[in-house]
């Protein structure tokens, strides 16, 4: 899609949106607006849609979206932001309510006990200054990196989640360019606990050449340009879907025209444009690098193409191509349609259809599944298939803070999920299949080599969460270093793969033998193996060896983990008063809690 | 494009961006007929209608744009 076709999409939907409001039906025209809001994010356009959904919501959050206060602080005009973050927060499914701190009074804003800024109480602070606002001519590193961490010390309390930005970089001053990267690499370094980095010098690299509009810094101090503004926007989202547990997991690729050109059924094996040698061929085999790139960090990829089975393996099997068979999670290559096929995908895989990115060359394939499967990501693809990795790249679907030891085996334990959920169909019983897994497992206690994947569980996982507490490797590094603190980790391994640290616990105490479970999560991935009835056998034996005799729990229900609303009382829990947010506290008597059965032979002496 | 049809295209630029659905402009139409037309909004209409004809507005007409008529000169 290039630019035109881009503006074109998206006026398209917005012309239908109006049309559908003006005819009085609300969410149609939402949703209308929402799918124009799947073309390459434009300045423009993210003008025109947050002015429609103003304009059509002026009370705030609508249905469905949840609204959050978000305070926008910087050196530069922030205004030209708002437009684009209330777009694309649509897009992703949130109403930001919006504070403005005045031209380029951040530090004040901060550092004022009573500013407006703390009186708002944002839940999400973004912060904005570009090189301009480091000083031109003699910069000095430590003085610069010394004001800012004093600044981010303060920004810690009070302001929500803090986005914290890296300088981006000026082009045509080698020697400020040079300090900034200096003073980049140590505030990213000191950077305290609780604050996400936002690295601008990333989105700026993207961007490229047109990260700057001199005009418009000039007329109106805008800075970067609007090109970067859409950039810098897309990064601060993805960080905050990783932050809320929304990154996604699952890329499913057709295979006709996006994974090789041309059309198998119908230029035959031979004739598939692929790789060097083939006019255009070299833009699929890039996507397909990517592709791997991806699966190297853990996304699952998964194929759907309405194909003949034996044309397709034909190809993966005569030519030479990055990607193999084995590398792809889910197969579904049939002439079903395609939502029903990602359906049972999202079913086979055990994940939810908000965790997938769709992508496909038909336009028609892609309106077919945003109507059907709105959580689906659809992605509008540019007509040039070398753009493709581009247009992707740029959404920061898969975006992590931290890519992660764990994030590069998960695909494999994936890829064993299925294997084994096939196998779960032959086995005779669930205690026979559950026996037959041959389950062994590891615990620890959490170390540096741990707490990264301690984070992503606690921020990813959303079904199998009793209190969804989001914490960040600082918030759980402070954690740990208090007394009367026990955490625990959990590692599965069964004979089809090492499913990784998959689990964990946190529990606190509250003093004379009384204990409460802060945190109890274990990954999607392994539900249904028992797993759990050992971390509960652990965590009482834990509790009791520490002198405790009471064990208290809550379960804070979300939109997905209805999953363990009744896991407390199964256990023995028995419901009795309310935390003073109204939910149902539960409490278990050690002292006459019983052990749990389950299938997992505890590996002895797993180094963690 | 006739300087009618550019001004028909320009009013429904500046509809979207002032948020006024049935504003008319000529012309004379400047930022003293107009409070809500800001600096900011000044480069949001320079953006659409850049992207709109595919051209560029040098900067002089974007830090000092009061009226219509200074945007219609440039367009082709």
């Amino acid at each position: 899609m290039n630019e035109l076709a881009s503006q074109r999409f998206f006026a398209t939907a917005l012309a239908r949106a109006r049309a559908r409001h003006a005819a009085g039906d609300g969410p149609a025209a939402w949703r209308e607006l929402r799918a124009g809001l799947d073309s390459p994010a434009e300045y423009s356009s993210a003008v025109a849609a947050a002015k429609f959904l103003e304009h059509t919501a002026p009370d705030g959050a609508p249905g469905g979206w949840t609204a959050r206060r978000v305070a926008l602080i910087g050196a530069d005009t922030l205004t030209f932001f708002r437009p684009i973050i209330r777009a694309l927060a649509f897009r992703d499914g949130w109403w930001p309510v919006f504070y403005e701190a005045p031209f380029g009074a951040w530090r004040q804003e901060i550092l004022d006990p009573n500013s407006a800024l703390r009186r708002f109480r944002p839940e999400v602070t973004l912060l904005l200054r570009g090189w301009h606002s480091a000083g031109a001519g003699g910069v000095e590193t430590s003085r610069l990196v010394d004001e800012e961490l004093g600044l981010a010390q303060r920004a810690k309390e009070g302001l929500g989640l803090v986005l914290w930005p890296g300088y981006d970089l000026p082009e045509d001053d080698a020697v400020l360019r040079a300090t900034l990267v200096e003073v980049n690499a140590r505030l990213r370094a000191a950077l305290p606990p609780g604050l996400i980095w936002a690295d601008l010098a990333e989105a700026q690299s993207a961007v490229g050449e047109n990260w700057m509009d001199q005009r418009l810094w000039e007329a109106v101090r805008l800075h970067p340009s609007p090109l970067g503004c859409v950039a810098v926007v897309e990064l601060w989202l993805s960080l905050l879907r990783f932050r809320w547990g929304q990154t996604r997991k699952v890329l499913v690729t057709d295979l006709d025209n996006v994974l090789w050109g041309g059309i198998v059924g119908e230029d035959g094996v031979a004739g598939l444009r692929l790789g060097p040698g083939s006019p255009g061929g070299e833009a699929h085999a890039a996507y397909q690098r990517y592709l791997l790139e991806l699966k190297e960090r853990g996304v699952m990829l998964a194929v759907c193409s309405k194909n003949n089975e034996a044309d397709v393996r034909e190809v993966f099997a005569q030519r030479a191509i990055p990607l193999k068979r084995e590398d792809f999670t889910g197969w579904m290559v049939n002439w079903n349609d395609k939502a029903e096929n990602l359906r049972a995908l999202a079913a086979h895989l055990q994940l939810g259809l908000d965790s997938f990115v769709f992508v496909d060359d038909q336009p028609a394939e892609r309106a077919r599944v945003r109507a059907a499967l709105p959580e689906v990501a659809v992605p509008e693809l540019p007509e040039d298939a070398a753009q493709y990795v581009a247009a992707l790249r740029a959404r920061r679907f898969f975006d992590t803070t931290v890519v992660s030891a764990e994030d590069c085996g998960r695909a494999a334990s994936y890829r064993a999920v299925a294997q084994s959920n096939e196998w779960r169909a032959t086995s005779a019983t669930l205690d026979d299949f559950l026996r037959s897994l041959e389950m062994t497992g590891e615990q620890g206690a959490f170390s540096e080599a741990t707490l990264d994947r301690a984070e992503q569980l606690l921020s990813r996982s959303n079904q199998w969460n009793l209190t969804t507490r989001r914490h960040s490797r600082a918030e759980i590094t402070a954690l740990l270093a208090r007394p009367g603190v026990l955490a625990r980790w959990f590692r599965l391994r069964d004979r089809f793969g090492d499913h990784g640290l998959v689990g964990l616990w946190i529990m606190v105490s509250r003093g004379e033998g009384e204990w409460e479970i802060d945190s109890w999560v274990m990954s999607c991935r392994v539900i249904g193996r028992g797993l759990e009835d050992w971390m509960f056998n652990e965590m009482v034996s834990a509790a009791r060896g520490a002198g405790g005799r009471r064990l208290h729990g809550v379960y804070l229900p979300t939109a997905k983990n209805g999953l363990v609303a009744g896991l407390l009382p199964g256990y023995g829990f028995v419901a009795g008063g309310k935390t003073d947010r109204g939910e149902p506290s539960y409490t278990l008597d050690l002292t006459r809690a019983s052990e749990r059965p389950h299938w997992i032979r505890p590996r002895v002496g797993g180094a963690d | 494009m006739t300087r009618e049809e550019k001004l028909d295209r320009l009013q429904e630029i500046f509809r979207d961006v002032l948020d006024q659905p049935g504003l008319r402009i000529t012309e004379n139409f400047s930022t003293t007929d107009c409070p809500e037309w800001d600096s900011v909004a000044t480069v949001q209409i320079v953006l659409a209608a850049e992207s709109a004809w595919r051209v560029r507005v040098p900067v002089e007409t974007v830090a000092h744009m009061h009226s219509v008529r200074q945007l219609l000169d440039l367009l082709p």
